[in-house]
């Protein structure tokens, strides 16, 4: 970290917020159950609200890292600093499924279940693409390991920059009943049947973390989640994710949290684009991810999936919601995806609301400590 | 010249000729004008008596007895110690059919005769650590050899020209990282050979390492009540478990430093030492919090291919301010698991004594994991065989497969991961290291096996001189602190009475590049004389 | 009504097929009452009714239209009430819209026009073709180019085309001479070479067929001359067969070649080859035909400018990556550029960097999808060049109004007035790329 400056005498933009946090957040304790340390009063033009709205006249307090309160008139502690901020501040963006610092190969071939994996073992920390994040606005990211197992083991939540990186060791148990992912005609199952039979032996409700954390299940018709229901019981908490034409199959997963793919990058099929209409109509709660089979999507695209929903549905909140609180519910994570009491204060200051693609990033807070900002303020 | 309260303390202790002594001792001396005792401390005008193969007074400014051996502006050192070597294995250095080969030994397969020992006394170093390679999750035990003083097998070789083994149990050998799930890939998905006993990815190998520590564990349980045969795998585990093996977790990147860390955490390790540690320097705070010492590696990095070359910016910017990274995963609920809460891998027999994974019994698996018909002549023949470990794949076809490609493979993919590891490598880790007050030794890895001399261990301290590492710090990285690591602080790698009579006479300065080394004594016999 | 707003259309004269437009089948005449309107120019009308007549807009104003103005008799005009603001609907210079097998297959030739390829604007025509339109309308795009994408240098003529009633493309715009200068490296070299080898050996046709009318004119005389010297040739024989009948040989063919005074009738000189391809880049250079260029490297760009300069071409150059250096000289010559968004996926600012060279040396910048379909995406990488610089609204009549000129479409598209087609788009948000609030297009019936 660079040498603290001086404190701001006039703390009136972004930039001087960002430096101010940087010299003084470093002080804050990283995990205590009681926040200490100074408390920042952030007002901002406008403040997206858990539901997805943008509220004006807002003041959100921040101490130790954490949110204390957010409300038009909270009553402000004693020797708490306020902060009037030029933008719209959001909550960071959660990328809910990503391979990212998880170097090749992230797939385990040895076995066909392999429960015991922990993706965060994987994660290179010091890899090239977590600045990329920050830069896109995600401040936390759901390592996952690939699902080529029908059991592939446990993802991890990981913040994209700060002291503390790790939020969730052992998020859920990811599963993948995506036959053409865990098939394998030499040593494997050769079908849907053969990878159910194995899925039913596995026993997933009994690894020990599951009954607590669930389970993340890859799925591509209904037939896989019929089966992920029965293999692995009611009492699971489940989540999907979607492959393959995710319409056809999409009214088994009403009123549940269900990941799918950046929506194709300049591909589109009529189909596709009405998927995620009927999918947000049926209730589904959509979230996006970067993580895919060919890699072929960036950190930006995360925004940009937003901004195509928003436009689709026609729903803004919906677009907002899935790739920030729908992302942390999919993840299984009340720490991040929303700007409310006792969340982490993973914040980001945009110049305008973040799905007007013309608007900039004016600085980035991750756990309260300036990640990114930007110096050439006008 | 003064004398320190250290070195006062230390001629209090010096002995006197004990009287019943049998035969009369061998006694010779050296007046040097520089001493580097090794603890950081310099001397000058010292006169260094040798008993028996001890050291027995070190006496500055004293008078030379007659007979001394005095060559002009000289530098000593103690003789350096390896703490982090391969050299001088025949063939490839771990047992790749098993995962988990803790209780194999490397001193069964050392050459005392190589000449890379021979290069490496000449090059001033006495004492090295043997370390298996870093292709297995637990590689077994590493050795201390001394480069030089052995009994020679080869009837045409000078006497004193072998290594002479110090200890075969120096260590457990524990690797994280890409080398040990490199062996396994094959073009297809499909891991096809002998190797497919062995994880494919880094969470892979970290189970791998996890499994046996919960075996080990459980074996324990089942000895005590007498439900399981002797195990020499699990034995070696657990003594390391209790403190009797150092452990030595071969780690490069900061995230298997980390991984590192949260495995000890876990398993209530006693302590234990990384080795390479190429990106150690961005968990260094992590590091200097919980005491663990590194050996430091070459530093490899991976994009050029070579030894890298000079601190980047970015690098400079570290020297100045170390990278904050927080202790708290350390304490993470997450990573405490409790015993017998985890499931073990299914099909693995032996360890399931406990009864917790019997759900995984209940349909008879292969290795993969697949149900297997209980009829299946190869099923029958697996389970008549229960004493071979069965995570290797009974089959008599790759049991041929394992002998007849097996060397070649295994020397092709000897420490890979090496090229593929280390972004972060800089030849300011051991400068950064000791800035964070991290522990930290130099460690020459293959640097003697080869001729070359740029690479030697002499070398590698004066590279790290050269990036930021004091002097004293250097001299110590590779005798008093690395003899430390190595757990013979209290017979080598520093001139001290009582202490080996390893001694090194350098031209000049060690640190400089000018120097080059003169007499190298090892017990008291001069085992090199370039005068 | 709407070919009287065609026939109003200005611009370069569209070919003699476009005169004719389809009829897309639209009915309805009705307002629409909105919060505002976007006009050209960046000009705000607040509160806006748009009244649509058959698909296109009749008219914009700030005031309902008055129901005493509506005659006896005739239905009271329909008003819908919508929040939010209009804008008209993008046009996109370089559609993904895939017209590929819509030919049965045929090999790919120079001559063959896009526009004989569309379907018969028929409710159910070719139902894929109509969900894909459907599913761009929905993006809020109004009218598009349409090319061949081979990897010939003329991949034939496109045509801009504007979606009927039952989103169905129909011949809006006319032809367009599509020449491809695709392709990087050293094969951008060649087609650079191609591009100016194509011209000059239409030009060498033309030459060869005013040589081949000299030709033909001098044999003409020939002939003439040929004919009176055998008239008198012929007279002389008779005389002479009258002075002694018997020097006449039997043969007379051996006789014939034996006669040195019988005249030689003169040959006629052979017409050049048919060319069509040829033809149709003479017909660019006579001004007939507008010439589109994708030029994907600098190389090609330069060579392209040299033509357009050398025959005065109306031209138009495609994506022109590379090529900023030439900006200049493009402006001077008047060529236009249509810039390849989806380059924006990359996610970094060199498009947004390409448009301000461009739209700083007095470029007409247009936006056109890169020949993929961007769906709704589209909007949203033309709002992140705002974020890298470039003024909203440049941007803005880059997807709009510019498209329009830049494709002689005139005042028929890309903005709100008289005459324009009557899809458009309404937005909640700030501006037409903000996502944030609710955003709906507007297709009239």
């Amino acid at each position: 970290m660079p040498p603290a400056s001086s404190a701001p005498t006039s703390p009136s933009n972004a930039v001087l917020l960002a430096t101010s946090l940087l010299a003084l957040a470093p002080a804050l304790p990283a995990q205590e159950a009681k926040a200490q340390g100074p408390v920042w009063a952030l007002q901002p033009t406008h403040v997206i609200l858990p539901d997805g709205s943008t509220a004006e006249g807002q003041t959100v307090l921040v101490q130790g890292g954490r949110i204390l309160g957010v409300g038009a008139d909270l009553e402000l502690p004693s020797g708490a600093r306020r902060w009037k901020l030029d933008g719209v501040l959001a909550p960071g963006f959660v990328d809910a499924f990503s391979a990212y610092g998880t170097d090749a190969p992230a797939q385990e071939d040895s076995r066909a279940l392999t429960p015991m994996l922990r993706a965060y073992d994987a994660v290179d920390l010091d890899g090239d693409d977590w600045g990329k994040l920050v830069e896109a606005g995600i401040t936390s990211a759901h390592v996952l390991p690939e699902p080529n197992n029908i059991q592939s083991g446990w993802g991890a939540l990981v913040a994209s920059a700060g002291k503390d990186r790790m939020l969730v060791g052992r998020t859920r148990q990811v599963l993948s009943m995506v036959i053409s992912r865990v098939g394998d005609p030499a040593f494997g199952p050769s079908s849907l049947a053969g990878a159910i039979e194995l899925l039913q032996g596995a026993d997933t409700a009994r690894v020990p973390g599951v009954a607590d954390r669930g389970v993340l299940a890859h799925v591509d018709d209904s037939a896989a989640i019929r089966a992920i229901r029965e293999a692995v019981g009611k009492e699971v908490d489940t989540r999907w994710m979607m492959w393959g034409d995710a319409a056809s199959y999409g009214g088994e997963l009403r009123g549940q949290y269900a990941g799918m793919p950046i929506p194709g990058v300049g591909a589109w099929t009529p189909r596709g684009l009405e998927t995620l209409k009927r999918l947000h109509k049926a209730g589904v709660k959509v979230c996006f991810g970067t993580w895919s089979p060919n890699g072929a999507a960036q950190p930006g695209d995360l925004r940009r999936a937003a901004a195509t929903m928003s436009r689709l549905t026609g729903d803004p909140k919906a677009a907002m919601a899935a790739i920030t609180s729908n992302a942390a519910a999919f993840i299984g994570s009340d720490q991040v995806g929303a700007i409310e009491k006792g969340r982490r204060a993973d914040l980001v200051l945009w110049s305008a609301h973040p799905l007007d693609p013309s608007a900039q990033i004016r600085a980035v807070l991750i756990h309260g400590e300036a990640a990114h900002r930007v110096t050439d303020s006008e | 010249m003064l004398l320190t309260p250290l070195l006062a303390s230390l001629l209090s202790f010096a002995p006197a000729d004990t009287p019943d002594e049998p035969q009369p001792a061998s006694v010779s001396s050296y007046v040097v004008d520089v001493l580097h005792v090794g603890d950081g401390q310099v001397l000058k005008n010292v006169v260094v008596t040798v008993t028996d193969g001890k050291v027995s007074a070190v006496i500055p400014g004293g008078d030379a007895p007659d007979g001394a051996t005095r060559l002009e502006g000289v530098h000593m050192t103690p003789g350096l110690v390896d703490a982090f070597s391969y050299m001088a294995v025949d063939g490839d250095t771990v047992e790749q059919s098993r995962e988990t080969t803790a209780s194999l030994k490397l001193s069964t397969t050392i050459d005392l005769d190589s000449p890379s020992f021979a290069r490496a006394a000449s090059e001033g170093v006495t004492t090295a650590f043997l370390t298996p390679d870093s292709l297995n999750a637990f590689g077994g035990l590493a050795a201390i050899v001394k480069t030089a003083g052995g009994q020679p097998a080869d009837l045409f070789a000078d006497e004193g020209a072998s290594a002479k083994l110090v200890h075969d149990a120096a260590a457990l050998k524990i690797s994280l990282g890409n080398d040990v799930a490199m062996g396994n890939r094959t073009p297809g998905r499909v891991p096809n050979s002998f190797f497919i006993r062995r994880p494919t990815t880094r969470m892979g190998t970290v189970w791998a390492i996890r499994s046996t520590f919960y075996n080990a564990m459980r074996y324990a349980e089942a000895r005590e009540a007498g439900e399981a045969d002797y195990h020499a795998d699990y034995e070696a585990v657990l003594a390391a478990m209790r403190g009797e093996i150092p452990i030595r977790v071969h780690a490069r990147r900061n995230n298997d430093v980390q991984t590192a860390l949260r495995l000890a955490a876990e398993f209530q390790w006693p302590g234990f030492v990384i080795e390479e540690g190429t990106e150690a320097h961005r968990a260094s705070q992590l590091l200097a919090a919980a005491g663990v010492p590194v050996v430091a590696g070459p530093g490899y990095d991976n994009r050029q291919r070579a030894i890298a070359q000079g601190p980047t910016l970015e690098q400079l910017r570290f020297l100045a301010a170390p990278p904050q990274i927080c202790c708290e995963h350390l304490h993470e609920d997450a990573f405490v698991v409790e015993l017998g809460a985890f499931p073990v891998f299914p099909h693995h027999h032996e360890c399931d004594v406990d009864g917790s994974a019997q759900h995984y019994e209940e349909i008879p698996r292969n290795e993969w994991g697949i149900p297997i018909d209980p009829h299946d002549p190869l099923h029958h023949e697996h389970e008549e065989h229960s004493e071979v470990d069965p995570m290797l794949p009974e089959n008599e076809l790759v049991r041929d497969v394992v002998l007849s490609i097996g060397g070649e493979r295994l020397a092709s993919g000897l420490n890979r991961g090496r090229f593929t590891e280390g972004d972060q490598a800089t030849p300011a880790l051991p400068a950064l290291l000791h800035q964070a007050g991290v522990p930290m030794a130099i460690g020459g890895a293959e640097a003697h096996d080869a001729a070359a001399t740029e690479a030697s261990l002499i070398h590698q301290a004066r590279r790290a001189v050269a990036y930021g590492l004091p002097r004293d710090q250097a001299i110590a990285s590779i005798t008093s602190r690395a003899a430390a690591l190595c757990g013979l602080g209290d017979r080598v790698g520093s001139v001290a009475v009582g202490m080996d009579a390893d001694l090194v006479l350098w031209s000049g300065d060690p640190l400089e590049h000018s120097s080059r080394p003169l007499l190298v004594v090892v017990d008291g016999e001069v085992v090199v004389d370039n005068r | 009504m709407a070919l009287a707003f065609l026939a109003a259309v200005a611009g370069f004269a569209p070919t003699a097929a476009s005169q004719e437009a389809a009829d897309p089948g639209y009915q309805r005449t009705y307002t629409i009452h909105a919060d505002a309107c976007w006009l050209p120019g960046g000009r705000v009308v607040e509160p806006a009714f748009v009244t649509i007549d058959k698909g296109r807009i009749a008219g914009v104003s700030t005031r309902a239209p008055r129901e005493r103005n509506t005659p006896f008799g005739v239905q009271k005009p329909t008003i819908l009430r919508v929040e939010g603001t209009l804008a008209p609907a993008i046009v996109d210079a370089w559609s993904g819209l895939p017209m590929a097998g819509r030919d049965g297959g045929r090999r790919p030739l120079p001559q063959s026009r896009l526009a004989e390829d569309l379907p018969v604007l028929v409710a159910g025509a070719d139902p894929g073709l109509a969900a894909r339109v459907q599913a761009l309308r929905n993006s809020g795009v109004g009218v598009v180019y349409l090319g061949r994408t081979d990897g010939n240098l003329q991949r034939g003529l496109g045509v801009v085309a504007g979606f009927s009633v039952d989103n169905l493309p129909y011949d809006m715009g006319g032809d367009w001479l599509d020449l491809s200068g695709a392709g990087a490296g050293g094969a951008a070299q060649i087609r650079a070479q191609d591009l100016k080898a194509t011209f000059a050996s239409a030009v060498a046709l033309r030459d060869a067929r005013d040589d081949f009318d000299e030709k033909l004119e001098k044999y003409e005389e020939d002939l003439k001359k040929y004919e009176e010297d055998f008239k008198k040739y012929l007279e002389e024989q008779k005389k002479a067969e009258k002075g002694g009948g018997k020097a006449r040989a039997e043969d007379p063919k051996q006789d014939a070649k034996k006669d040195d005074k019988r005249p030689k009738r003169p040959k006629r000189p052979a017409p050049p080859k048919r060319n069509v391809a040829g033809d149709l880049i003479l017909d660019a250079i006579d001004g007939k035909l507008p010439v589109r260029v994708q030029a994907d490297s600098g190389a090609v760009v330069a060579a392209a400018l040299d033509v357009a300069e050398e025959h005065h071409l109306k031209m138009l150059l495609v994506n022109a990556a590379g090529g900023t250096a030439h900006a200049d000289r493009m402006a001077d010559l008047g060529v236009g550029v249509v810039l390849d968004l989806s380059r924006q996926l990359a996610g970094d600012d060199a498009l947004a960097q390409d448009f301000l060279a461009y739209s700083k040396a007095g470029v007409q910048v247009a936006l056109g999808s890169g020949g993929r379909d961007l769906g709704p995406m589209m909007l949203t990488l033309a709002g992140e060049l705002v974020a890298h610089g470039v003024d909203q609204q440049d941007v803005w009549a880059a997807l709009t109004s510019t498209p329009a000129e830049l494709l002689g479409l005139g005042g028929q598209a890309g903005a709100l007035q008289g005459g324009a087609i009557g899809s458009m788009i309404l937005f909640g948000g700030a501006h037409p790329f903000d996502a944030s609030g609710v955003f709906r297009s507007h297709q009239p019936k």
